[in-house]
């Protein structure tokens, strides 16, 4: 019994946690972008205001899909995070966690996708289909560097990934397969949807994409769900290439200069067409993947 | 008795066609208990693998077996057939009321169940070539009983291949045959493991063509779209889920029984894997490839899913052929998970064509809000086909990625997971313009569909999350097909099974995931209630929209993605076969004219006259 | 006592939360718009004070009908504001919300635009340069945290009086279905 709470308790507190960070990350971005454009900026803290007042917003409903998929959204990512060490907290270890969490998050978009065009609104579809032509993009490079990093360390757990790059730090894959570290931050940057891979959410293009008809609360577990997308993305990231953490601190330092080079990338560009966009990324950054994972076999 | 097995579908067909033409819903439903039927007396014959039975017949001087045998891989087969038969069986019984050609169907119906079973049960080329010319030919006629006009020519497609390719195997048993003496399996592998491995290679890959042409493996996958959007509504889950399978089945037992794999094990090998059957796995690569692309592109949504099941041939036919316990019984899981939810997305399909009348999906939308069980069953299925966890079709696919990990095989795995990912859009697509959306002024009135065809679906919907957080029930039986092929077998748990790197767990995914769920629902209730508007209520810069029409996004959900591939998606393989058949006729024109000058078909009538007369006057033979 | 004690204290982080982060609809309505753009941009930062662009009526908070209204966009813009979701609010940008300004006789626009929607406050200028809108903003978010900004609330209560006017000047008005 006490076990069961004990568990409870450290879902909560990592959903919280990682909901906390993530917000703050977005700020902190926001922050940025506004000094690369030589103005102030919103406060760093802001997009915590961002939520509350969300909901505290009144919110439409197109019916009961337009539910679900928002809860599913959120729900999917926070079951994706558990599996993800931050730092040395690890709540379950177990194989074959690496292509696990891929396809848990892909339960998240698929689940915001349903609820979203579930409303009805073909801005909302646009925006899916892009989202989702985006996607096949970018995952296949990032799934040629999990099978080289899988077969090289013959372990497919984050966590295990994480220990093979004990010891020194010239030992991180970032050292050890740069090229592979460079791709898989190209393939960073299409995940987390900033340009030039931004196309899906275009403001005035199709009037912000797939969130056209949430608002309030909808919108609010939407904000949440990014939020914590970014930390698993960033989480997933420092564990295969920079080697983890031993404690949270330097493990949430670490992700704070990934985030900030990501960002400071992100704009810089203007937007990609989604071909033009799907083209990049079977060009380059698959080539070079692929190279890498053939050395690595070889 | 296994002849009972066959022989009583057969019977049982003629019945159903006689009563069927007094009341339209009877054939359906005696397809429904014989399949029943034989479900429950299969599962009864579990664990006698040793059952056999033998007919003998002496013509002419020459002494012929047939012979029916039962083990592991066969029981499965049989057991599977008759599962999905009684499922769609249920649904048929409303869904052909207005059906025209509803007794023809339950007759070919049930002869094709009882010949499936009859070419699992066979040990013998003969056997086996009798009962798979049997399901051809009535598969044919099932197809073209389809209510679109193309449905004749798609059939006759269907035809040519599978009856070119089955004609081949003839031959080549007919050989076998004059070497040993006798059609079975045994004696063939014996001899073709001692003849010379050319030669036997040779066999082999004629013997294992009317497989690939039946499991849609590329280059022979030109008649699988046209037979599936083609074929009555209801017979597409059973060609999608069983009747490519049994092409799967005869590759088993090339590969397996008829000693492939022993025969071309010195030969030269890539990275430890023979390079012939590296090459049957760059086939199902480029199958899964091909698929996946041309699904993407499609508006009619039977022909979409049609190109979704060759692509998930191709990831059976890898596992297969990398010849790895792993792989084996990967593909075995996927091939009876691809079953089960592909039935589940054809019956949904199914569904709403039986309600809206049109299998175009841009001109259906919003159906959600009349159809909801029918969406249930469809998301669920979809989440299995793309492979997410808690359902079934992520362990297949988790298991059968482990297996190409572990050996490092880079093209292949990036051909998986390149399926596996575009498998996100092609399944999103039907989601997005038939169920979601806006809701059509002339669907407006259309209900639900009647009990007897949410049964199958629910059932299905069961199934799905069941083997997804139990695996092991799965693997109970694959671990036995793998003992009597005699691969190793795969160490597994009620709800884990062992990878190459690890074990995976179900039921922890399965808690885990409802957790998030229940956090993310907590987090929803305690925020204030939201209002429900109406979908015209919607975005639209300010304008009122009146029609929903103009404000659904359907045609040409993914054109950006179509337009990288426009140039090569034109140069259609159906279009090469065509031109090729059209050369072929027009330089046998020439010979033909100058040989015979009257109509061919009256010179073979009189060869085979003459031929008749000589034989019965004792000249010849 | 308590009830009300917890639910206006509630309210009053709620309104807190409110005028710190303001979703701006981006309708341009007339020419006054063409002082948005620099407010908006690195010179004089709008979004320093929490308020932002919203693509969308269902995600805003803040309805700036800026210069004149024709009657044209009159429907339109209460479409859209039937659209947005509580609290919202709109601020009149510009003489012609006020006294129909530049046009205060022609024929198509309206002449003051509290009689079709509830304003919280009017922003003075023909145009306003940003810094006064920068001022007039400010005082919004003061009002906002204050819980004086109840425009959606006085709409509810006198729907009749709206509905009339408008009725009045347009003749018949759909109203969201």
């Amino acid at each position: 019994m006490i076990d069961i709470i004990y568990r409870i308790g450290h879902f909560v507190l990592i959903t919280v946690f990682s909901m906390a960070l993530g917000l703050l990350f977005m700020g902190i971005a926001r922050k940025i972008v506004a000094r690369i454009q030589k103005r102030y900026g919103p406060p760093v803290y802001q997009p915590y205001l961002d939520v509350l007042k969300l909901f505290g917003k009144d919110a439409i409903t197109h019916g009961f899909i337009f539910d679900f998929g928002a809860i599913m959204a959120l729900g999917g990512v926070i079951a994706t995070l558990f599996f993800i060490p931050l730092g040395s907290w690890q709540l379950y270890s177990m194989e074959g966690t690496v292509i696990l969490v891929i396809y848990l998050l892909a339960i998240a978009s698929l689940g915001m996708a349903m609820g979203t065009v579930g409303s009805g609104n073909p801005q909302a579809s646009v925006g899916i289909s892009r989202a989702l032509m985006q996607m096949l993009g970018y995952e296949l490079p990032y799934l040629v560097i999990l099978f080289a990093l899988i077969y090289r360390y013959q372990t497919s757990s984050v966590w295990g990934l994480m220990q093979a790059q004990a010891g020194s730090f010239l030992n991180w894959n970032l050292f050890a397969y740069p090229l592979m570290a460079a791709v898989a931050f190209v393939v960073l940057i299409g995940m987390m949807g900033k340009k030039p891979f931004d196309s899906m959410i275009a403001p005035s293009e199709i009037g912000s994409g797939p969130v056209v008809e949430s608002g309030g609360k909808y919108l609010g577990m939407l904000l949440l769900q990014k939020s914590i997308t970014i930390i698993i993305e960033l989480a997933l990231f420092v564990n295969l290439f920079l080697g983890g953490a031993e404690n949270i601190l330097i493990f949430t330092f670490k992700m704070l200069i990934v985030w900030v080079l990501a960002t400071m990338f992100g704009s810089l560009f203007p937007r990609f067409r989604i071909e033009d966009g799907i083209k990049f990324f079977w060009k380059w950054p698959l080539g070079i993947a692929i190279l890498q994972a053939l050395y690595i076999i070889i | 008795m296994l002849t009972n097995y066959i022989f009583i579908p057969i019977a049982a067909a003629f019945i159903a066609y006689i009563l069927n033409k007094r009341n339209r819903k009877a054939g359906a439903v005696i397809t429904a208990l014989v399949s029943a039927y034989l479900l429950l007396s299969l599962t009864a014959l579990y664990g006698r693998w040793d059952i056999t039975q033998s007919f003998n017949l002496s013509l002419m001087g020459y002494k012929i077996d047939f012979l029916l045998a039962v083990n592991p891989l066969s029981w499965l087969f049989a057991v599977m057939t008759a599962a999905i038969s009684i499922l769609i069986a249920l649904f048929s019984i409303n869904s052909q009321e207005n059906f025209k050609f509803s007794s023809v169907f339950n007759l070919n119906f049930l002869i094709i169940i009882g010949s499936m079973i009859g070419i699992v049960f066979a040990r013998d080329f003969l056997t086996l070539f009798i009962f798979w010319e049997l399901m051809t030919w009535t598969s044919f006629y099932l197809i073209s009983a389809g209510k679109k006009k193309m449905a004749g020519k798609a059939a006759y497609r269907y035809i040519i291949l599978s009856a070119g390719a089955a004609y081949a195997f003839l031959m080549a048993s007919i050989f076998i045959f004059q070497q040993t003496g006798s059609f079975a399996f045994d004696s063939a592998a014996e001899f073709l493991v001692a003849n010379s491995p050319a030669q036997s290679i040779m066999l082999l890959l004629v013997i294992s063509l009317p497989f690939i042409v039946k499991a849609g493996i590329f280059p022979l996958h030109i008649w699988v779209k046209d037979a599936h959007g083609n074929a009555p509504k209801e017979f597409s889950p059973f060609l999608s889920g069983m009747m490519l399978k049994i092409g799967i089945y005869g590759m088993i037992v090339v590969f397996y029984q008829l000693s492939f794999f022993k025969i071309i094990e010195n030969t030269i090998a890539y990275r430890g894997l023979p390079l012939l059957s590296y090459l049957f796995a760059l086939l199902g690569a480029v199958t899964i490839i091909t698929g996946t692309i041309l699904a993407i592109r499609q508006e009619d949504m039977k022909k979409l899913v049609a190109y979704s099941s060759i692509s998930q041939m191709g990831y059976i036919i890898i596992g297969i052929a990398i010849a790895t316990p792993l792989g084996f019984s990967g593909s075995m899981l996927h091939l009876m998970n691809h079953l089960i939810f592909k039935s589940t997305i054809f019956l949904a399909l199914a569904a709403v064509i039986y309600r809206t009348g049109t299998t175009k999906m841009y001109e259906m939308g919003g159906l959600i809000f009349r159809m909801p069980l029918t969406f249930a069953a469809y998301l669920t299925a979809i989440i299995a086909l793309a492979g997410i966890p808690p359902t079934n079709g992520f362990i297949s696919k988790w298991v059968i990625y482990q297996a190409l990990i572990e050996k490092g095989y880079l093209f292949l795995a990036i051909a998986a997971f390149f399926g596996s990912i575009a498998s996100f859009m092609y399944v999103f697509k039907p989601l997005s313009t038939v169920f979601l959306g806006q809701l059509k002024p002339q669907h407006q009135n259309i209900k639900e569909v009647p009990l007897l065809m949410k049964i199958p679906m629910l059932i299905l919907i069961l199934v799905i999350v069941l083997f997804g957080v139990f695996p092991g029930i799965q693997m109970n039986i694959i671990n036995q097909i793998s003992g009597y092929l005699g691969i190793e077998t795969v160490n597994y748990t009620l709800y884990s099974i062992q990878g190459a790197n690890g074990a995976w767990n179900s039921l922890l995914i399965f808690n885990i995931f409802s957790a998030g769920f229940i956090i993310a629902l907590l987090l929803f209730s305690f925020a204030k209630k939201s209002k429900l508007v109406g979908l015209l209520d919607t975005y639209s810069s300010g304008e009122y929209i009146t029609d929903a029409e103009s404000y659904h996004y359907a045609y040409q959900y993914y054109r950006p993605f179509d337009r990288l591939f426009d140039n090569l998606a034109a140069k259609s393989l159906t279009d090469f076969y065509e031109t090729l058949t059209k050369n072929l006729v027009r330089s046998g024109e020439g010979l033909r004219r100058a040989l015979a000058a009257g109509k061919l078909q009256n010179y073979a009538l009189y060869s085979v006259l003459l031929f008749v007369i000589l034989a019965a006057v004792g000249w010849i033979i | 006592m308590n009830n009300n004690f917890v639910k206006g204290s509630w309210q009053e982080i709620l309104d807190w939360a409110q005028n710190k982060s303001i979703n701006m609809l981006h309708y341009c309505t007339g020419c006054g718009a063409i002082e948005l753009p620099p407010t908006m941009t690195s010179r004089y930062d709008m979004s320093r004070f929490g308020i932002g662009p919203a693509a969308t009526p269902r995600q805003a908070d803040l309805l700036l009908v800026t210069g004149y209204l024709s009657t044209k966009t009159l429907r339109r813009l209460i479409y859209t504001y039937e659209q947005m979701q509580a609290p919202k609010f709109v601020v009149g940008f510009g003489s012609c919300t006020i006294n129909g300004g530049m046009y205060w006789d022609s024929y198509n626009t309206i002449k003051q635009l509290d009689k079709y929607l509830p304003v919280e406050m009017y922003i003075a200028g023909c145009m306003p340069r940003p810094e006064a809108i920068l001022d007039g903003l400010l005082k919004l978010k003061k009002m906002i945290a204050n819980g004086e900004a109840d425009g959606y609330k006085r709409y509810e209560e006198n729907l009749d009086f709206y509905h009339q006017n408008q009725e009045a000047i347009l003749g018949e008005v759909q109203r969201t279905q």
